[in-house]
């Protein structure tokens, strides 16, 4: 079973991310700044795929987050 | 979902009433039909009420547009379908979910842990991440069934839930791909190449390999990265 990792994965990723636009914001090596782009770029994507899919099953997504016995609201606060 | 981000105060209480609502709305609906039904007869009958102010029925807050079907649930058209145990259940249900989310959460004593100080990097891996996956819930869940807990009635929705498989071979297939087309050798690739190979590749797959003729360059099923194993195993040889 799975399903209950979906929003932690999503949070890890976007987290992930921030963490590495933040350390490479101030680069000027051309490959840092390549580096940023695409990890803006793929900001972007994950981002719409999570816009995408909450709506559709989105409560089922938070539901099987809450009913994880070891997270259950934590994640949310 | 209607989760309001700018009421930070009370965010985490959003989710617990919005959870609380979907357990009710989509496990116990008909139960919520004879609640009403029950509620508009004892208004016909000018006796006071005084056993709702829990039903969460009366609530503005409406996270799937209930409100459009009202009358559905407003009529009394669905008494027989239950029973008085079934509608015990439900209460029950409501306040076990309740109860668990408002007790602390389970230890987390069995997650795989590992020892930053300790660099053993030849320990097995999968048996690094089979520790961290040993976190079943399912098993948690049933044995609170089992053990007949007071979570036991919400062990069913949970059951419900945590059947849906959310990843599929197409997502993984796709994964696989991106190895397939940028090998471990590669590195100067520009980007608009990487565009270009992907959108001949796909559009050979998609088109039962139409393109794969002679060239072995156009060949999906040969793939660079297993020409890269194929020449390593040859040198080592």
């Amino acid at each position: 079973m799975t399903l209950h990792h979906i929003i932690t994965v999503y949070n890890d990723m976007f987290n992930h991310m921030d963490g590495v636009m933040q350390a490479l914001a101030k680069k000027k090596t051309q490959s840092k700044e390549d580096l940023f782009f695409a990890v803006k770029l793929a900001q972007q994507k994950i981002s719409k795929y999570y816009a995408e899919v909450t709506p559709t099953m989105g409560m089922r997504l938070f539901s099987a987050h809450i009913l994880d016995p070891f997270q259950k609201l934590r994640s949310f606060r | 979902m209607d989760i309001n981000p700018e009421d930070e105060i009370s965010y985490t209480t959003q989710y617990q009433e919005t959870f609380l609502k979907y357990v009710e709305n989509e496990y116990y609906a008909n139960d919520r039909r004879v609640l009403i039904n029950e509620l508009e007869t004892v208004l016909s009958s000018n006796l006071v009420f005084c056993a709702t102010a829990s039903g969460s029925y009366q609530s503005s807050f409406d996270p799937y547009d209930l409100s459009s079907n009202d009358n559905e649930y407003l009529t009394p058209n669905n008494v027989a379908e239950t029973t008085p145990g079934r509608r015990d259940r439900a209460a029950g249900v409501m306040t076990a979910t309740r109860l668990n989310l408002n007790s602390p959460t389970e230890a987390t004593k069995n997650w795989g842990h590992i020892d930053p100080n300790l660099n053993d990097y030849h320990s097995d891996p999968m048996e690094i991440s089979s520790t961290f996956w040993i976190l079943d819930i399912s098993d948690s869940w049933r044995q609170q069934e089992e053990m007949q807990s007071k979570y036991a009635d919400l062990s069913n929705v949970a059951r419900n839930i945590f059947s849906i498989i959310p990843h599929g071979v197409g997502v993984e297939a796709s994964f696989s791909f991106g190895r397939d087309v940028i090998g471990w050798r590669q590195s100067k690739t520009t980007g608009e190449t990487l565009r270009e190979k992907v959108v001949v590749r796909q559009f050979a797959r998609a088109n039962n390999l139409i393109l794969a003729g002679t060239d072995p360059e156009l060949d999906a099923t040969n793939t660079e990265n297993d020409s890269e194993m194929k020449k390593e195993t040859e040198e080592r040889k």
